[in-house]
């Protein structure tokens, strides 16, 4: 057996991490390793060309160049605006992706690879809405009815790490950790499921639960994380404009990290008892913990809790923030 | 009445089958179908199939391009390479704006595989059994099925909709093994309609991406009716009959 194979590199504004365990050490087993890790990290590349907010060219900024004509776009972009609709529809906008403009204007708007501000020509309208995008499966275009910026940053990242982790997935004993979005499959080092701590949203030093996870994804979304100064932090409530306040952080646990960070980004706009119905209607876990420290579990989320609680001496594979 | 207690207990037992909740599963579409779609970015052979047909616009199967040595009768009867909804249905389960025009196109399509069709067919003209509107002859196509099945009664027609699709979930299978090997396939169901399939694990000896031009048009057709292309013949052949596979145990239970 070969040992843990860490590769790190940065993307979508954050470190990721590939995590691969205890697989063979034969030539041909290291370089299809080999090979698998490169594939995962040009997943990161691919869904950044096409999602990123920040980069003129990317597929997705190019297409709010274009109003009220049915733009041909690729699969990648066209599920991807599908999945984030449907998310949008299934939370009466508490989830909107058509927030660009809005999360721009706040000043969200430095690109992460050039470090550039970009500020793209689209007006800003506060009455813009998921409503205002239409798809055509058969044609496979879409078409803004009016000028906006989509924003996929919250399941841009879960897609990428999904797709990473398909392309690990035959090595078995894997994790791609992308600051905040999770995908765990098989076990880890000492061949048990992985110990995910979450961390305190206010005491970042501390944990407030660690969880045993195996072919799973968690993310966690938080107030603390990109702020754009006090009170103003990167999950805006798209009814009201204003960042959402309820919850300082919401962990969800799904089988796909595309559909934890939906989940966990909608559930901090939607506050504790919204967020955790959106999870008992959803069939998700997740732990929510309000800016005045209150826990919110799902009934399910005893399940995922590491026997012991929070160890003392052992540290987590991951730490979620 | 009868028909009543079996429509209870048919509804009652489907959940049971790898059904999921909607974001759950249109997640886990996005996912395979993006990843099925992206082969081409990870694979040469791709690449030089786009080379070898030039523009990328059309795939290459359409008949008269170096195709189709095995014709995809579109034709009833021996077609026995295509699982598909009827239209009627199809189209109910489509919320989206698409163009109503293109969906009449896709009736052609529709052609019942011989172990499917029995089961199926039976599964739609069952509700409407009241005063028996189509003496069941036994060769009624599925489209002229769902139809008989529509105007007796509203009832009938509403139960007849959620039967005959699919029923949701993630189905995984292999095809029939060729001299060359197999694939197996992921096909995933929303709604009751295929949104995603994608190649799972490729046991033919040349890549599979050799056929990466078919795997969208399962979603696109809603079915497994996607043609086949040259040289890939047997990976062609493969893949088809592992989307049947797949779609087989996504057929609702029959009473």
């Amino acid at each position: 057996m070969s040992e843990t194979c860490l590769h790190t590199f940065a993307a979508m504004g954050t470190v990721v991490s590939l995590t691969v365990n205890g697989w063979g050490a034969g030539a041909d087993q290291l370089q299809e390793r080999e090979a698998r890790v490169r594939a995962a990290i040009s997943w990161f590349r691919a869904v950044e060309n096409v999602c990123s907010r920040f980069d003129p060219a990317s597929e997705l900024s190019r297409l709010s160049d274009r109003v009220s004509v049915p733009v041909p776009v690729s699969s990648m972009l066209f599920q991807l605006v599908e999945f984030a609709l449907a998310l949008a529809r299934g939370t009466d906008g508490a989830f909107d992706p058509t927030i660009g403009k809005r999360m721009e204007a706040r000043g969200f708007n430095r690109s992460h690879r050039t470090g550039e501000t970009v500020i793209t020509e689209v007006p800003v309208d506060e009455s813009v809405s998921f409503r205002d995008v239409y798809l055509d499966p058969r044609e496979q275009t879409i078409t803004l009815s009016r000028p906006l910026l989509l924003d996929l940053g919250a399941v841009a990242k879960g897609l990428a790490v999904d797709l990473a982790a398909r392309e690990l997935s035959p090595l078995e004993n894997y994790a791609v950790d992308a600051g905040g979005d999770l995908y765990l499959g098989g076990s880890n080092a000492t061949g048990e499921p992985w110990l995910v701590g979450i961390r305190d949203p206010r005491e970042h030093d501390g944990l407030v639960e660690c969880l045993r996870l195996s072919n799973a994804a968690i993310c966690t979304s938080g107030d603390y994380e990109r702020s754009a100064g006090p009170g103003r932090h990167h999950v805006i409530d798209p009814r009201s404009g204003l960042s959402a306040s309820l919850i300082a952080s919401a962990s969800v646990i799904a089988e796909s990290a595309l559909v934890a960070d939906g989940l966990a980004t909608a559930a901090m706009v939607l506050g504790p008892d919204g967020g955790l119905e959106l999870l008992r209607r959803e069939n998700a876990d997740g732990l929510l913990i309000t800016t005045d420290l209150q826990r919110y579990a799902s009934p399910g989320m005893v399940r995922h809790l590491a026997i012991g609680g929070v160890p003392v001496t052992t540290p987590p594979d991951f730490s979620l923030a | 009445m009868g028909d009543e207690a079996t429509a209870d207990k048919r509804s009652a037992n489907s959940p049971g089958r790898g059904l999921k909740t909607g974001l759950t599963a249109l997640g886990t579409a996005a996912v395979v179908g993006i990843y099925g779609a992206g082969y081409a970015l990870t694979e040469d052979a791709a690449r030089q199939l786009e080379e070898r047909f030039g523009d990328g616009s059309e795939p290459p199967v359409s008949p008269g391009y170096a195709v189709s040595s095995e014709p995809v009768a579109p034709d009833s009867g021996t077609a026995a390479t295509s699982v598909a909804v009827p239209a009627d249905t199809q189209k109910a389960s489509t919320p989206d704006p698409a163009p109503s025009g293109a969906e009449a196109a896709s009736a052609p399509e529709v052609v019942q595989p011989a172990p499917v069709s029995a089961q199926a067919t039976a599964a739609v003209a069952s509700p409407a059994s009241s005063p028996t509107p189509a003496p069941s002859s036994q060769a009624a196509a599925p489209s002229t099925a769902a139809n008989a099945a529509t105007p007796p009664a509203s009832e009938a027609a509403a139960e007849a909709a959620p039967v005959s699709r699919f029923a949701d979930g993630t189905y995984t299978a292999w095809g029939e093994r060729t001299r060359h090997g197999d694939i197996q396939v992921i096909v995933v169901i929303t709604d009751g309609r295929i949104v995603s399939a994608a190649v799972q694990s490729c046991g033919m000896r040349w890549p599979c991406s050799d056929i990466n031009r078919l795997i969208p048009r399962v979603a696109q057709r809603q079915s497994t009716d996607v043609g086949i292309i040259s040289g890939a013949t047997q990976s062609s052949d493969a893949f088809q009959s592992a989307v049947r596979a797949a779609l087989i145990q996504a057929l609702p239970p029959a009473s």
